[in-house]
């Protein structure tokens, strides 16, 4: 997913118009997702908003990172949703609806990582006066999936390393991953810990307004742009309770 | 007796990086071998290959004369044991103890045979006293001999030190010295990567040195660190010593080993 | 000489725990100095630099007796903020140090002047700046994690450079650097200390830190044991105290027990050399 060239974020810069929207106009786009994917119970108008949802990623330059994410994390993801609900729990109609609404997040939450620099967000936001420590949280969660899977590789082979088997039947590679969790979470751990004090060495919680060497601009079409979005999620309201029952 | 013959492995990483090329070497215990070089140089890659970490592009790995291809490194792990750098990437029971037996266990050892390895890889590192603790109780270079006990319990005929002593102070050196020592001395074959050249000087019996994903020097430590040139070429430093060894007023140049007899 | 930075009789305990981490320090660090600290793991060395940094108590809490002044201000007093402002940290693991925020080595440097909220043409310029000083300009449009392990910790070095600040605290900055990279790191902060910049150093590296270090500290259980120049210091380690002594000093240790050395112990090799009588061991 993330080469190492690229390091803790799975930005991929494309001059692309989805590219130069504000962090904040597509922050504000991933939450009006969220507000659609709940609000509508149409599997086929989900099933829709997924495929329209994806076909950006062609055209905002990103379909192969796209389609990767897809295949390592929102497949094995809905595979393991539609198995536990569908087969254990509620049936497989609700199993689809929950996956197709997990989908739409998901995809959302995609182009939105893979169009926005990780500093241009940061920046963005604190400049709207977000207080610092969301501002971490962000960062934070930006930077941790990357290296965990880094360090959960690592594990692995120092585990394997020491006769752990990994290779072999589903029991076996399912009992394989006991002896990751405790080493992934701790180093994660003390690796946040390392991370926050080399943020306070480069005055991140320094009071005042944050600045950039390269400030995200602010263009009228990003203002037009929240304006359709809300304009979009209000129009759910009267479709939810006349059309969709 | 435990031997490795690597023949013409070439690697390269999925992004084209090529880490080897064309090595050929081998190498049976009792013995300590030092794997020199800068970072990027080939020498980590070339330990992984051992117990099949990595796999070759090219070229073949044998291990007591079977190729490691079709076994996996958990299998390989009987015969070569892998000490990762950082022992929180490994360490996850809740008493030393505990750890320690893990490798010994995934190897299949009966109860007592578990025990009395690691029993015996406890005294090796000073860690007898310390067995019941939880290893987060511990400081960073005590969890570090932890992690190197529970590779050394599983008492395997090859064991690969990765970078053994970074981070560690005088006294954590001279532990780990000496824990090199008694594994040679019970007919391990150990392969020691190091980047404090003064410690591969004092402990090892041969030196591999690693430029460019290649083999670079393969001999004495007296003959491979006196080779200013080719040193300077891979971008290592020969040890402090030397430098006592050739400085223009001496008269003669004196070899690491006859330094120990005058301090 | 000014003095940048000094503790003060200085005990501290970290938060929950019974035993000082530093018990009765008193150190004066001087302007323009590079000052070593050398002692074994768990000996304080790291609580010593993180005082001096400010971090101790503003960043890692617990309770103290005496002070630490900075630049005449009680570190306490200053918060972490005034901290960081004032006195640069960089430690061991580089790739922990970078933000995670940049995708190339100037927008690294950049980070922590945006953080200060510097205008973005102040910001370019003490950046380019930077660049040149520590000759990283080749390096600007890389990305810091493509980095080897020595050029990273210069990145992280520059980017605290950046900021300006009066004193530069560095805890083991090569433990994790192979032979290369330790010589790059430690070629800057001869011309950091060259340039006049306040340096306070610790590292198990003795011997390198000797090389450029005007003055050593010993730490050990907490307590300053030894403060003097290295051969001075090093003449107070023994064997068993965890610091690791310089080839030549080792050597002429051994050659003073065999009463075949006399005067101060040489931590250069020229040193011995010259000492030697008749050039001969």
């Amino acid at each position: 997913m993330a080469s190492p060239d690229q390091g803790l974020a799975a930005y991929v810069p494309r001059p692309t118009w989805l590219d130069a929207a504000s962090p904040f106009t597509k922050l504000i786009w991933l939450g009006c997702a969220v507000v659609w994917a709940v609000a509508i119970p149409s599997p086929p108008a989900l099933a829709a908003l997924a495929a329209a949802t994806a076909a950006l990623a062609p055209l905002a330059q990103v379909g192969r990172p796209f389609a990767v994410m897809l295949w390592k994390i929102a497949l094995p993801l809905l595979v393991a949703l539609a198995l536990v609900q569908g087969f254990l729990v509620y049936g497989f109609g609700y199993a689809l609806l929950q996956g197709l609404r997990l989908l739409v997040v998901m995809e959302t939450a995609f182009l939105f990582v893979l169009t926005t620099h990780p500093a241009k967000l940061v920046a963005s936001l604190l400049a709207r006066r977000l207080p610092n420590t969301v501002g971490y949280v962000v960062l934070a969660t930006l930077q941790s999936v990357p290296m965990l899977q880094r360090r959960a590789a690592t594990i692995l082979d120092a585990q394997r390393a020491r006769g752990l088997e990994v290779e072999g039947g589903l029991v076996t590679r399912l009992r394989a991953y006991l002896p990751l969790i405790a080493p992934l979470v701790l180093s994660a751990l003390s690796e946040v810990d390392e991370r926050a004090l080399a943020l306070e060495t480069r005055a991140f919680s320094v009071p005042g307004p944050k600045t950039h060497l390269d400030p995200p601009r602010e263009a009228p079409s990003d203002r037009a742009a929240r304006w359709l979005l809300a304009a979009a999620t209000l129009a759910l309201v009267p479709l939810r309770v006349l059309v969709w029952r | 007796m435990a031997a490795f013959d690597v023949a013409g492995v070439s690697f390269t990483y999925p992004n084209g990086t090529a880490a080897l090329r064309d090595v050929t070497v081998a190498a049976a215990g009792p013995a300590v071998i030092g794997l020199i070089g800068r970072n990027g140089s080939g020498k980590t890659t070339f330990a992984r290959h051992l117990n099949g970490l990595l796999r070759p592009s090219r070229g073949r790995v044998l291990l007591d004369g079977a190729d490691t291809a079709g076994r996996t490194t958990a299998a390989l792990a009987r015969t070569v044991a892998y000490a990762f750098q950082n022992p929180d990437n490994q360490i996850f029971h809740r008493t030393v103890g505990e750890e320690v037996a893990f490798g010994p266990r995934n190897l299949g050892y009966p109860a007592s045979g578990v025990e009395a390895r690691v029993a015996e890889a406890l005294e090796m590192l000073g860690l007898a006293p310390l067995r019941q603790q939880h290893p987060r109780d511990l400081v960073f270079s005590h969890r570090k001999l932890v992690a190197l006990a529970s590779v050394v319990a599983m008492d395997t005929p090859v064991v690969v030190l990765d970078e053994p002593t970074t981070g560690q102070d005088w006294e954590g050196v001279g532990r780990i010295e000496r824990l090199v020592r008694d594994l040679a001395v019970r007919g391990k074959l150990v392969l020691l990567i190091t980047h404090d050249m003064d410690l591969a000087a004092r402990t090892c019996g041969r030196i591999w040195l690693f430029a460019d994903g290649r083999l670079a020097a393969d001999g004495v430590p007296a003959d491979v660190f006196a080779d200013t040139a080719r040193l300077a070429a891979a971008w290592v430093e020969p040890p402090e010593i030397m430098r006592l060894a050739a400085p223009p007023a001496s008269p003669r140049p004196r070899s690491p080993s006859r330094r120990r007899s005058i301090a | 000489m000014a003095v940048a930075a000094a503790c003060e009789d200085y005990t501290f305990w970290y938060e929950g725990t019974s035993v000082p981490a530093l018990a009765s320090v008193t150190v004066a660090i001087e302007a323009g100095t590079f000052v070593g600290i050398v002692g074994r793991n768990a000996s304080g060395k790291s609580t010593l630099c993180y005082s001096l940094a400010g971090l101790v108590p503003n960043f890692y809490h617990g309770r103290w007796t005496g002070r630490v002044l900075l630049f005449g201000e009680d570190a306490a007093d200053l918060g972490l903020a005034g901290a960081v402002t004032r006195v640069g940290f960089v430690f061991h693991n580089p790739e922990s140090q970078l933000s995670g925020t940049s995708l190339t080595v100037r927008e690294e440097i950049a980070f922590g002047l945006g953080n200060l909220g510097l205008a973005p043409s102040e910001i370019a310029a003490r950046t380019d700046e930077t660049l040149a000083l520590l000759g990283l300009r080749d390096l600007a449009a890389r990305s810091p994690y493509a980095l080897s392990g020595g050029q990273q910790q210069l990145v992280v070095l520059a980017s605290v450079l950046a900021m300006r600040p009066r004193m530069l605290v560095l805890d083991e900055p090569t433990s994790e650097l192979d032979p290369v990279g330790t010589a790059e790191v430690f070629a800057l902060l001869a011309r950091l200390k060259a340039a006049g910049t306040t340096l306070v150093v610790a590292e198990h590296k003795s011997a390198l830190l000797a090389q450029h270090a005007d003055r050593l500290l010993w730490i050990d259980g907490g307590r300053l044991r030894a403060d003097g120049t290295p051969a001075q210091v090093f003449g107070a380690v023994g064997p068993a105290d965890g610091v690791a002594l310089p080839a030549p000093t080792a050597v002429a240790r051994g050659l003073a027990a065999r009463g075949r050395w006399t005067g101060p112990l040489p931590v250069r090799l020229e040193q011995l050399v010259e000492g030697l009588p008749h050039g001969r061991i």
